[in-house]
């Protein structure tokens, strides 16, 4: 016998993620809540997300080469010319290539093992980005253009009831191929507003569905009391059949860090004291036959003393189809979701 | 390292330099004017030949960067290094060093 039970989701969960790069440090990834990518680029590297399932993943970004062709002997050192010459060195356009390979666990599920076994979904990204400098006299800043494609695989459970009452439990896969794009405004070092979009294909998705636990009765049977006992396996898991459907989505990210340095008394240097920031998302998701998912994501970021770029710790707070799309009865508990993303110091530090 | 004579009798010479910056998010580095090609993006290194020809070496750093980044720099001529620590207080900048030949056994 079949049963479903409504199961957890969107409880607060929390994910480690870890990224490496060739040449910079580790990178933090920054979620946007229901978003499988977040759009924004810190350190010339992808940020990538989980949205309350389980992901580890693993970043890569190509290490151009950024000297420019500048030579400034031509110029009297110290002269306008010369510094002029010298500035424009660090105004050059580059070219990044980002690639992300994880690993993750069964869809609706929060962990990569389940039941001492290891549940792989896999995801692989490629992207190219274009990195204009401002050529500013005074400040910095750039905007990166970014196109990519990204492949999913989840595997996830599913049960299918006929209306005669037949039941049958599959295990399927949510394969999903789409491309991304956007542009990251970097109006100051420390100041970036993204804005994206990306439409992809998904085989065999279970769509807006919440993550129920879907039961197998093993053995039942009747207390002397009268009460009917049942002794069940059950697994996190979609109703069937499952649906092939386009997915097409926009967003808009805001990061901004607050960087303080002050005078030491001492030695009279300027030093950098803890720099904090936070980063925001709102992302809007629509799947073939089904209402727009609006999803918010926000929280805050913390970055290592004089090192604003790299970020330590983060706390996003998320609300998932915040509008309840599909009209499933969603509270807000349902919604609501914290994530905690520690980045591991492998490199730079 | 190479020694010749100029025509107007000062002496140049072609020596090895090898330079890093860790810290701001862009920096290239000039010896005496010549830029020292370098790779990466925070963390950069690179080396190359330039010519000297003053009792002394101007070196200039220029980056970009978040304010409040810490910035190294490691010049080294002749395997004699000189470094520098400090930090970014504005977001695009030049900082510059003048050291004397002789630091570096020239």
């Amino acid at each position: 016998m079949n049963r479903f039970t409504r199961g957890r989701s969107w409880l607060f969960a929390a994910a480690l993620l870890v990224s490496a790069a060739r040449s910079a440090a580790a990178q933090l990834a920054i979620p946007g809540a229901g978003e499988d990518r977040f759009g924004l680029l810190l350190a010339g590297q992808t940020i990538s997300v989980t949205t309350g399932d389980a992901r580890l993943a693993f970043n890569w970004t190509n290490d151009p080469h950024l000297t420019a062709d500048d030579s400034c002997r031509q110029f009297q050192r110290g002269t306008p010319q010369y510094r002029d010459c010298l500035f424009r060195s660090v105004d050059t356009s580059q070219t990044f290539i980002d690639l992300t390979a994880g690993i993750s666990g069964q869809k609706g599920e929060r962990s990569l093992f389940a039941n001492g076994t290891i549940t792989p979904g896999y995801d692989l990204g490629v992207a190219v980005t274009r990195r204009l400098e401002s050529a500013s006299a005074h400040h910095g800043g750039y905007t990166d253009v970014y196109a990519g494609v990204i492949a999913t695989s989840r595997p996830l459970t599913f049960a299918t009831i006929t209306p005669s009452g037949s039941a049958t439990v599959a295990d399927a896969s949510e394969r999903t191929v789409g491309l991304t794009t956007g542009v990251n405004f970097f109006l100051r070092e420390n100041f970036a507003v993204g804005i994206g979009g990306g439409v992809k294909r998904a085989w065999s998705t279970p769509g807006l569905q919440k993550a129920m636990n879907v039961c197998t009765s093993t053995a039942s049977g009747t207390t002397a009391a009268g009460q009917i006992v049942q002794v069940s396996t059950c697994d996190d898991g979609y109703t069937g059949p499952l649906a092939d459907q386009w997915i097409d989505s926009v967003r808009l990210d805001v990061l901004k860090n607050f960087t303080r340095t002050k005078m030491d008394p001492a030695s009279g240097d300027i030093v950098a004291v803890a720099t904090v920031g936070v980063i925001g998302s709102v992302n809007v998701n629509h799947r073939t036959g089904t209402a727009a998912v609006y999803n918010l994501a926000v929280g805050p970021t913390l970055h290592p003393k004089g090192v604003p770029h790299k970020v330590l710790l983060a706390a996003v707070f998320g609300f998932a189809d915040v509008s309840d799309a599909a009209n499933q009865g969603k509270t807000l508990r349902d919604k609501f979701g914290v994530q905690l993303y520690f980045g591991v110091p492998l490199t730079g530090f | 390292m190479a020694k010749k004579a100029h025509a107007a009798g000062r002496v140049t010479a072609t020596v090895h330099v090898a330079v890093s910056v860790d810290g701001p998010r862009r920096s290239e580095v000039f010896v005496d004017g010549q830029l020292i090609p370098m790779t990466g993006t925070f963390k950069r290194a690179g080396e190359g030949d330039v010519e000297l020809a003053a009792a002394e070496v101007g070196v200039d750093i220029v980056l970009k960067g978040q304010i409040g980044t810490e910035t190294a720099l490691t010049v080294a001529i002749n395997g004699r290094k000189q470094q520098e620590h400090f930090v970014t207080v504005q977001e695009k900048e030049i900082r510059s060093f003048t050291y004397p030949s002789a630091d570096f056994g020239l």
